[in-house]
């Protein structure tokens, strides 16, 4: 088993004067550089201690939030492509389809790769809904957009004996031949992350390392649909290694000191969740039948919670 | 999961947290309910948890869970590929 030590790198000190959102609007007053320079070193820091105990390093981006200051995987890969030595790099992820040029991301993964002397782990992802805000992109053709940018990127990255021309329906390129090339062969790992049966069907036809976040015990639905597709398609059964999960791990001698460690790790998801309603599902994000989950599971609690108040009323009564 | 306690969150497998025998059991027995899983992404350092604190985290899991994480055998691929298939 590989283990990589995941960080949001939070702005901790403004969680508790956020006004019911600490995404997409929190303003950056709030924010002090000088606690902020402070708190990325010490997160490169603990990622530094991870290449020395034989741990893996794992980083990804969000926008305009205090629940993580990450706003660019490619600066935290360049910091850490030159202080680490041997850890995998992973960035899960890279959110493609938000990106306006997916030749620079190509031109910057594969300078990593160099740099780290074939370390990077390339996760590529949709993004959470919030993200829409900050990128302004439209709802309904960002998965569009994200596979364009993904093909793009590998064929940038798999090219190498001429220029080629890309004219698709996002993007249109004159000349591709992107310096340096990488350093792994035929090009770093595809990753990416999913909670959705659907899409963990994408991802086992094309074999790439899916990564279910935080999902518990409802994780192996999500990798079963993934075995099925993998199976149809490559005719074997997938291996461990396509496999990764996010969980939160705290560890002490101390059982109780192990409790306030979870306690505080914790604090991600107490907090993930804080923002403003409009930017939770913005229109045209979810598929129609996502959507139409949502309502039924919404509906459903509220007629219970109606059922639960009507009988406890009676119960008053 | 917002509002979960501790012991909710160790529960429905999304925090793995106690002494090293602890938390690698909870790890090991996710796996083996997942069918294989060789790709731990491990949140060690979240929120308000101190430098220290996390080093300590850190170390700790690094020296005494995780050899034994490398050592454990995966469930058998195919078995687990056969029950989807079935």
């Amino acid at each position: 088993m590989r283990v990589y030590h995941f960080s949001e790198q939070a702005y901790f000190p403004a969680w508790d004067e956020h006004a019911s959102t600490l995404r997409v609007t929190l303003p950056n007053r709030k924010c002090d550089p000088h606690v902020a320079a402070d708190l990325f070193h010490r997160y490169y820091d603990e990622w530094q201690l991870c290449d020395e105990l034989g741990l893996d390093v794992m980083l990804n981006e969000h926008h305009q939030t205090a629940t993580c200051m990450s706003s660019s995987v490619a600066v935290g890969l360049a910091v850490l492509a030159r202080i680490t030595k041997r850890a995998r790099l992973l960035v899960l992820g890279y959110p493609i389809g938000h990106r306006p040029d997916p030749l620079r991301v190509a031109e910057e993964l594969s300078t990593i790769d160099v740099i780290s002397r074939g370390r990077l782990d390339m996760g590529f992802i949709k993004g959470i809904p919030y993200e829409i805000a900050a990128s302004n992109r439209n709802p309904t053709e960002l998965m569009d957009r994200f596979w364009e940018a993904h093909d793009f990127i590998l064929k940038a990255m798999t090219t190498h004996d001429a220029v080629f021309n890309w004219e698709g329906e996002f993007f249109q390129y004159r000349q591709v031949n992107i310096w340096p090339r990488v350093w792994q062969d035929p090009h770093p790992p595809v990753w990416s992350t999913t909670g959705s049966s659907t899409q963990a069907r994408v991802l086992g036809d094309r074999g790439y390392v899916m990564a279910t976040l935080g999902t518990g015990y409802g994780t192996r639905k999500v990798y079963d649909a993934y075995r099925k597709a993998y199976l149809a398609k490559h005719g074997k059964a997938p291996g461990a290694d396509r496999f990764a999960y996010l969980g939160l791990v705290g560890v002490s001698h101390d059982r109780e000191e192990a409790r306030r460690r979870g306690y505080l790790i914790a604090g991600y998801l107490r907090t993930s969740p804080i923002v403003y309603p409009p930017f939770r599902n913005p229109p045209g994000y979810l598929p129609p039948e996502d959507n139409a989950n949502v309502a039924r599971r919404v509906s459903a609690a509220h007629l219970h919670k109606s059922r639960q108040g009507d009988f406890d009323a009676a119960c008053q009564r | 999961m917002q509002h979960a306690s501790v012991d909710d969150l160790i529960d429905a497998g999304v925090l793995f947290c106690g002494t090293p025998d602890e938390v690698y059991e909870q790890i090991v027995d996710f796996c083996g309910h997942c069918g294989g899983m060789d790709n731990l992404l491990m949140m060690g350092q979240g929120g308000e948890l101190t430098h220290a604190q996390t080093v300590d985290n850190l170390s700790l899991f690094a020296r005494e869970v995780y050899p034994r994480l490398k050592d454990w055998k995966q469930p058998d691929a195919e078995e687990a590929a056969k029950a989807v298939a079935a």
